[in-house]
């Protein structure tokens, strides 16, 4: 196979993943185990599909689907922050209630039990050598640096890292342990929104049933993976995404049956996960700071 | 004397606690499904009209389907108390499903042994699934979450796979052939839906809840859980009793989909055992994840579930809301000071009004 095709898919498969995982990154490092970026994904994904279509205009589907995504991850916290939920459990109802509610949707919408009619995409680049990419590529480019910046070189970074590191101590400085929690979140689900749309409307031109088909988790494991470093990450998913171009080719190429190309990202996963601990956690994640009870 | 009477008055406290939890749990899924159906512009009244007069014609259906989320149930309330959450419910119930339907259709056994070598293999097989997870999370501390929904898209894969070439029964689609009659779980009464399997998963049920409660092996899953500092300093092992309640939730989730072969579809059928698994977390969290618990609100998940087809058919309410409607009440369950903090927040608006309307 061509070096540039397989590239080329790479990029496309990598891309909605790398958008998730820095949103996965923004929100861990504030102390939050976001396992809801699944429904995070597949709500923007169904949200941009669903704008897109009713205005004619992807760009206004993407804006949509950013502030869907935001509103999901905010939601997201008020359960977890205000009603103290366990992190885990919340963040897997939440995802149940995307998959049951854009299912149900995409039967009232489009109505159909699978997929919903073509929609127009995102803008498209035609790049030498590479293909063609969506626009969310540079996107991802702009949103990797950002997020750099914002957690190493601000000071909201700062405090979002100290208050998932230890946010008694961070409130004993005066830092507003709620505030930057859900600032924190807001900006994962304007990244998980990014990343889903870009599932929806920047390749497929399709909203398919539980089309995100566990990228949220993937993308939280290439955050661990990674180490929580945003550079790292960009590696970590786009090894995902050439496995899954990989998959993908090798399915028309080689006489293996098709279930065991389609079983290597999860495969992979499971064993990187075996090699690499998750000992770059931040210390207060999953626990949710009550002030006086720590 | 006086001092059982009071032992035996704070257990039957905790016990009717946890009941009144099991039925705020069902009135809340009820009050969320018809705020959903009424969103989705079908009158409630009606479609829950729908829903239990389906679900009482077809009571057999019923008590078949609780028969495997009652064992789904279970696969998630045990290992819970030790701290885990079996995530891999989905896998273990399809891999148990297919390992039953093999030894049931491929190995010669006498009646009475049969059926009980299929139920072993499937024990065997979930509790294998569960033991990845389990030891992954106990040896490098990976999310059991993140290994169990990897194990189960590998198990679903690989069953696809191993049902439509290597154990394939049938030529029309990817499902195994047949059980013999030895292996098969006789049924209530002739023609009936549901099978003597129930009491199968009735009885683990009333075991578990024993074990938990009563054992000094329950007491340790239970206090590795609450305290897993306090629990080591006392000589608990934490990390194999983490292990072993889950490898013991696998199992239960495995038989799940082997009572369902040997007592009712007596194949395995691919995606067939869809969702039974993560309907399983429902179950157990809406029964605080008290194992007699799970024998109720497994009823009440199976009556939505038959009760949905009917719904979905007469009006445009798609089966799936179900799924959103599991997951909305787990999370409410979970948010324990959710309420307080709407009213809270209610309640000091409402003093804020009254300071300016003083002021004024």
């Amino acid at each position: 196979m061509e070096l540039s095709t397989l590239v080329s898919s790479m990029l496309r498969l990598g891309v909605p993943l790398l958008l998730a995982s820095l949103g996965v990154l923004v929100s861990a490092k504030s102390g939050i185990v976001n396992m809801g970026m699944e429904g995070n994904m597949l709500w923007s994904a169904f949200v941009a599909a669903y704008v897109t279509d009713l205005t004619g205009s992807p760009l206004v589907g993407l804006l949509a689907a950013v502030i869907g995504g935001m509103l999901y991850s905010l939601l997201m916290g008020f359960f977890i922050i205000k009603g103290r939920g366990n992190h885990v459990v919340c963040g897997l109802g939440l995802n149940f209630v995307i998959i049951g509610a854009t299912t149900v949707l995409l039967s009232v919408i489009w109505n159909s039990s699978g997929y919903s009619t073509p929609i127009k995409r995102l803008p498209q680049l035609d790049l030498p050598w590479l293909g063609q990419q969506s626009m969310n590529l540079i996107v991802a480019v702009i949103a990797v640096f950002a997020v750099w910046f914002l957690l190493s070189k601000m000071n909201v970074g700062l405090r979002i890292r100290s208050v998932g590191e230890h946010p008694a101590a961070a409130d004993s400085v005066g830092v507003d342990v709620v505030k930057y929690q859900f600032l924190a979140l807001a900006i994962a689900g304007i990244l998980g929104g990014l990343g889903g749309a870009e599932l929806s409307i920047g390749q497929m031109g399709y909203f398919i049933k539980q089309m995100t088909a566990s990228k949220g988790f993937l993308a939280y494991s290439a955050v661990i993976f990674a180490g929580y470093n945003p550079f790292i990450v960009v590696a970590t998913t786009m090894f995902l995404g050439l496995l899954d171009a990989f998959q993908m080719r090798a399915q028309t190429m080689f006489n293996i049956p098709g279930q065991f190309l389609l079983v290597l990202p999860y495969l992979v996963t499971l064993l990187a996960l075996i090699g690499v601990g998750d000992t770059k956690r931040p210390k207060a994640a999953g626990k949710t700071y009550v002030r006086g009870n720590f | 004397m006086i001092k059982i009477s009071n032992n035996t008055k704070e257990k039957l406290k905790w016990q009717l606690l946890d009941l009144m939890y099991i039925a705020i749990s069902i009135v809340l899924a009820l009050v969320v499904g018809g705020i959903f159906m009424a969103i989705l512009g079908c009158d409630p009244i009606e479609g829950y009209w729908i829903i239990f007069s389906k679900a009482f014609s077809s009571f057999g259906q019923v008590l078949r389907r609780s028969t495997v989320y009652i064992l789904t149930g279970l696969a998630v309330a045990i290992p819970i108390k030790t701290g885990a959450f079996n995530m891999g419910g989905e896998g273990q119930v399809a891999a148990g499903a297919l390992a039953a339907a093999v030894i049931g259709s491929a190995i010669a056994l006498p009646m009475g042994i049969h059926p009980v070598v299929c139920m072993l293999g499937a024990l065997v097989v979930g509790g294998v699934l569960a033991f990845i997870s389990a030891f992954m999370k106990v040896k490098f501390g990976s999310s059991e979450v993140v290994t169990g929904i990897m194990v189960n898209y590998i198990v679903m894969y690989v069953i696809q796979y191993l049902s439509m070439y290597t154990f394939r029964g049938s030529a029309n689609s990817a499902q195994t052939a047949e059980v013999f009659e030895t292996a098969k779980i006789a049924r209530a009464y002739p023609g009936s839906q549901w099978s003597y399997g129930l009491f199968i998963s009735i009885g683990l049920c009333l075991f578990f809840a024993f074990m938990i409660n009563r054992t000094r092996l329950g007491l340790e899953m239970k206090s590795a859980g609450l305290n897993p500092l306090a629990s080591r300093y006392q000589g608990v092992n934490t990390k194999t009793m983490s292990v072993l309640a889950m490898v013991i939730g696998g199992a239960m989730a495995g038989l799940g989909g082997a009572v369902e072969v040997l007592g009712g579809r007596y194949l395995y059928l691919d995606t067939y055992f869809a969702s039974f698994g993560y309907d399983g977390i429902a179950v157990s969290y809406m029964a605080a994840n008290n194992p007699i618990g799970v024998i109720i609100t497994a009823f009440i998940i199976s009556v939505l579930k038959v009760g949905a087809v009917a719904l979905d058919r007469q009006t445009n309410v798609s089966i799936h809301y179900i799924t959103a409607l599991q997951g909305l009440i787990i999370t409410l369950l979970v948010s324990p000071y959710l309420v307080r903090a709407v009213l809270e927040r209610l309640r000091r608006r409402k003093r804020e009004a009254e300071l300016v309307a003083n002021e004024m």
